[in-house]
């Protein structure tokens, strides 16, 4: 498969799948290799993989507070 | 030790201490995606987060445990932020997200490092702040989406099981949402590529 052949819109959505780490070993591999030698599509991923990384900032431990902790023991309580 | 199983069966006929056990477990994820789909509302995150459980102990004898528990829960819990969203009129409108973005930026975005400085991220709460507001510029659709891939972590698979979606319309959210908050990020944090 050569990515350079494929329309703009299948290219983001394979460039997309690695990203996320959904796709299969040798395809990951053929767009390791094509983001060494692509500027754009390098760009395009290092953009995006800062944005994933900046958002996963938001999964820290998040407690209920008290109160709507109590106010669900409670009404457990009364079923 | 008392398996989660275990905690099911006898949550199931009415033991309201097991079900306690069931909502230590997982209350933390529930609560954290219901304040940042309900970005901005704390009333509504508690509610969610309490009516999420309550609903689980009133069905969870319809839970046939086909998925994990935990999928059942945030599919509750997303269901109950979208019936919230229905019953407000006004939503972010976000002209950009309308438009099919899905192939740009390939050469005309300039790829500028505006990452977090190592001071931001050690300040938390300013960094989380940051990113909270951004999440918040989105319509529910998307920051649910975003929420679950992004922030707790599940897999696009997951993600379209828990919000009734197919797998390309998940991806496709996750997409146009993601380039909306790159270019939010972008402006919230500013480019360093001069410093570095």
């Amino acid at each position: 498969m050569k990515l350079e052949r494929l329309s703009c819109r299948r290219r983001v959505a394979l460039l997309l799948d690695y990203l996320d780490r959904e796709l299969p070993a040798p395809e990951r591999k053929l767009l390791a290799r094509h983001r060494a030698s692509c500027r754009s599509c390098a760009g395009l991923l290092a953009s995006l993989e800062r944005t994933v990384r900046t958002l996963h900032a938001l999964n820290r431990a998040a407690k209920p507070p008290a109160a709507a902790r109590r106010a669900l023991a409670a009404k457990l309580r009364n079923i | 030790m008392i398996t989660e199983r275990d905690l099911i069966e006898r949550s199931r006929s009415g033991d309201a201490q097991a079900f306690s056990c069931l909502v230590g477990r997982y209350e933390d994820r529930i609560y954290r995606l219901a304040k940042h789909v309900c970005v901005g509302l704390s009333a509504e995150a508690d509610d969610v987060y309490q009516d999420t459980f309550l609903t689980a102990f009133k069905k969870l004898k319809y839970f046939r445990g086909d998925s994990e528990l935990g999928t059942w829960l945030y599919r509750i819990a997303s269901n109950l932020c979208l019936m919230r969203r229905r019953k407000k009129s006004s939503e972010p409108f976000v002209p950009l997200l309308d438009r099919p973005r899905d192939h740009d930026d390939g050469e005309a975005h300039q790829f500028r490092d505006w990452s977090p400085t190592p001071e931001e991220a050690a300040n938390k709460k300013e960094l989380v702040e940051k990113v909270t507001g951004a999440l918040a510029k989105l319509p529910m659709d998307y920051r649910l989406v975003l929420t679950l891939r992004d922030v707790e972590g599940l897999s696009t698979a997951e993600t379209a099981k828990i919000l009734k979606l197919s797998a390309a319309a998940v991806k496709s959210r996750l997409h146009r949402g993601r380039l909306f908050l790159r270019d939010e990020f972008e402006r919230a944090f500013g480019a360093k590529e001069s410093k570095r």
